[in-house]
């Protein structure tokens, strides 16, 4: 396991998972799908788990995402931990605190698309009124503003995966969790949720992506590679180069009172994160902001790769833009 | 989530599956549709028993040999209730009816039954029937009216004079005038003066096809010197109750021992006949209900199919946050909605059919509330009693697995 790289990040950590494991009993063979994994996920970072199939990528998704406890170790969840909470705990956590975007899609048959919505709302006993209000609201977000009463059915898979996207986002998580998000989907549809994805990274939500596609996988800041149940490197993408401005607003607020930095330390369990975390807000502020260019100062890939993914296109799926559909 | 979430939640299911839904309620639509007209048509049965007992007169007691107690009867040997101890050592002796008319009060009418079955002629014509001795008090204490003639007087108790019912009319004389002609009962002579009313039938028995010739003569000619009962008329209700124990004094002061009569009123007939037919209704009712309960698994065989055919949408909700408690709700809520929707539309069915059956058989439909209430809470009951399996299987599912299924 490689020690967490400097990506310059120094919010609070949203996830930790301290050592990890998992066995699964299948027919009474035992089956480690993990193996003392260990990650940290700062607030508003952009992860991605990237591993082939059976590497046990899913499994460490399941346990980050609450649906699955480990056998050994500790998963924190905003500090919260989250290793041997029962099964209606572990529903609420999910509820409140995890977004899941699947590459099925996952969603509701037969419900129309703004029910879908605002089910995990439903769950967390918002009433029907304000329900409404908000899943119409996060439809807006994703450009389906005139999509609200359609089924799924009757939807293309891009748009599909942009309501679970909305589901995913609506209650407000503290992490949300893309599996596979573009599996399914064209190379357009694909990059369309792949630019929704970044620009939720912009506005300061944290994500982490499991994908075994590389080019998918490049699209956050930092790879954590996992295989045979173990993390066996991680790569920065880039630098923190594009905090949102509601996060450098609050780096600046922290500063100007003095505290940033060394509050962050004592929030930081570990030395060389707390370190590393101390040394890059400087370097932020330089950085270009907002930039929609992607910084491609780590890794270098194919043109052919990039195109797909960027374009133009990507500004349809802007924010704010969805209240055109009513 | 509160009830109305669920219930708009399940309707959305339900509806999604119409036909399924349908057939699944169709098994608590002919079960409860069945309790409930079968418990009503029951107690139609009842109403009516207790009303053709009542047309055997009103306000009346009857004396009979031995001694009967019709609570206790019930499941025992029938002969037990005709008779009891003492009816093989019959002491009513008709003349009894005469003692009793003297010694109660004024208003009271009493009549001697005197029962045998002979053979009535008429020319080359001949018809068997019910010969029953009897006093002038008849007519007034069985309700019966004269459609011709008269029936015998006091002052005809000595003469071989004789009331013929409708029937027997039209057995013996077809269009002849019966009225002043003989007619031979087992060859003794009798003149006919009257011809009764038609009356229809009491459990059964014609009560046109009788006919009646003063008690004196049947135990004369026939050798009858035993009254099967003794009917008494009291003037009212309250007169009812005030004349058992008076008769019971009067037949005592005569040397009759206890156990030698029983005094029955009619309520006490009434309540017997009905408490035979409640037991039958009930027996009906759990028959049906049965039925019910076969609906009631059948709902739980469809909810299970139906679990397992959204394990995958029972694992989306899990993933997002859906709590044991609230899978569970959901599935109850749905089998609870296809049993509640199946009684009410059973209830509605029963009171159409019913409607119809009392049409075709001419009885009574007394639907209650209180089958209507029985058979509604029981259909409830039994859909969240079928539903709890299911969803106790559907809230225990594994949200990964069930993301996986396909």
């Amino acid at each position: 396991m490689s020690d967490s790289p400097g990506h310059g990040y120094t919010g609070p950590v949203v996830v930790s998972i301290r050592r990890v494991s998992k066995v699964y009993r299948l027919d009474g063979v035992e089956v480690q799908a993990l193996r003392e994994v260990s990650l940290e996920v700062r607030k508003g970072e952009f992860v991605s788990i990237m591993g082939a199939s059976g590497s046990g990528k899913s499994t460490l998704m399941h346990i980050t995402g609450c649906l699955d406890r480990p056998t050994e170790g500790t998963v924190l969840l905003d500090g919260m931990d989250v290793s041997d909470l029962r099964d209606n705990e572990l529903a609420e956590m999910r509820n409140r605190k995890i977004g899941f975007i699947f590459q099925s899609f996952n969603l509701l048959a037969r419900t129309p698309a703004i029910v879908n919505v605002e089910l995990p709302l439903l769950y967390a006993g918002v009433p029907r009124a304000e329900r409404r209000i908000r899943a119409q609201q996060a439809l807006e977000r994703v450009g389906l503003g005139h999509r609200l009463n359609h089924y799924p059915s009757q939807l293309s898979g891009g748009e599909q995966q942009r309501v679970a996207i909305a589901r995913a986002l609506i209650n407000h998580p503290s992490l949300v969790l893309a599996d596979e998000p573009t599996g399914n989907l064209d190379s357009r549809s694909g990059a369309e949720v792949m630019s929704i994805l970044e620009e939720l990274h912009r506005q300061g939500i944290t994500l982490i992506l499991v994908t075994h596609d590389r080019a998918v996988a490049e699209h956050a800041q930092r790879i954590v590679h996992i295989r045979d149940g173990q993390v066996v490197g991680e790569e920065v993408i880039r630098l923190a180069a594009a905090p949102s401005r509601e996060e450098r607003r609050r780096i600046e607020e922290d500063e100007a009172a003095g505290t940033g930095p060394s509050a962050e330390k004592r929030e930081g369990r570990e030395e060389e994160k707390a370190s590393s975390g101390e040394t890059s807000p400087p370097g932020k502020k330089k950085s270009p902001p907002r930039g929609r260019r992607k910084g491609r100062a780590a890794v270098s890939l194919p043109d052919t790769d990039r195109s797909a993914d960027t374009g133009d296109d990507g500004g349809d799926v802007g924010l704010g833009n969805g209240g055109e559909g009513r | 989530m509160s009830l109305l979430e669920g219930l708009r939640m399940s309707l959305v299911s339900l509806r999604a599956n119409k036909l399924r839904s349908f057939l699944t309620m169709l098994g608590v639509i002919i079960g409860v549709g069945a309790v409930i007209m079968m418990v009503s048509l029951g107690l139609g049965a009842r109403g009516e028993i207790g009303s053709s007992i009542q047309a055997i007169g009103s306000n009346l007691l009857v004396v009979v040999p031995g001694k009967i107690d019709l609570n206790s009867s019930i499941g025992k040997d029938p002969s037990q209730i005709r008779g009891g101890i003492g009816a093989q050592i019959n002491v009513l002796r008709p003349e009894l009816a005469a003692t009793l008319q003297e010694e109660l009060p004024p208003g009271y009418a009493v009549a001697p039954i005197l029962i045998d079955t002979r053979s009535m002629r008429y020319g080359s014509r001949e018809h068997f029937t019910q010969l029953v001795g009897t006093n002038e008090n008849y007519p007034r204490v069985r309700g019966y009216s004269m459609a011709e003639g008269e029936f015998f007087s006091r002052m005809e108790m000595g003469r071989d004079v004789c009331v013929i019912g409708p029937n027997v009319a039209r057995a013996l004389f077809g269009d002849i005038n019966p009225l002043g002609r003989q007619i031979a009962i087992s060859g003794r002579r009798f003149t006919v003066l009257g011809v009764t009313a038609p009356k229809g039938a009491t459990f059964f028995i014609d009560n046109d096809d009788i006919v009646w010739i003063p008690h004196g003569k049947m135990s004369r000619y026939f050798g009858k010197d035993r009254a099967d009962n003794i009917l008494v008329q009291a003037p009212d209700q309250e007169g009812v109750r005030a004349a058992g124990p008076l008769i019971a004094d009067i037949l005592a002061e005569e040397g009759l021992e206890d156990f030698e009569f029983t005094v029955i009123t009619q309520e006490d007939l009434v309540a017997f006949s009905e408490s035979i037919l409640s037991i039958l209704t009930y027996l009906l009712g759990a028959i049906a209900g049965i039925s019910l309960l076969v609906g009631g698994i059948g709902i739980m065989n469809i909810m299970l199919v139906s679990v397992t055919e959204r394990t995958r949408e029972i694992g989306i909700r899990k993933a997002i946050g859906a709590k044991t408690r609230d899978i569970m709700f959901q599935f109850i809520m749905e089998s609870t909605i296809i049993s509640l929707v199946g009684g009410v539309v059973g209830i509605m069915l029963a009171w159409a059919g019913a409607t119809v059956f009392s049409r075709i058989f001419d009885i009574p439909n007394r639907m209650t509330l209180w089958a209507i209430t029985l058979a509604f809470t029981f259909s409830g009951g039994v859909g969240v009693f079928f539903g709890v399996y299911p969803a106790t299987k559907a809230a225990r599912l594994d949200p990964i697995a069930s993301l996986r299924y396909e």
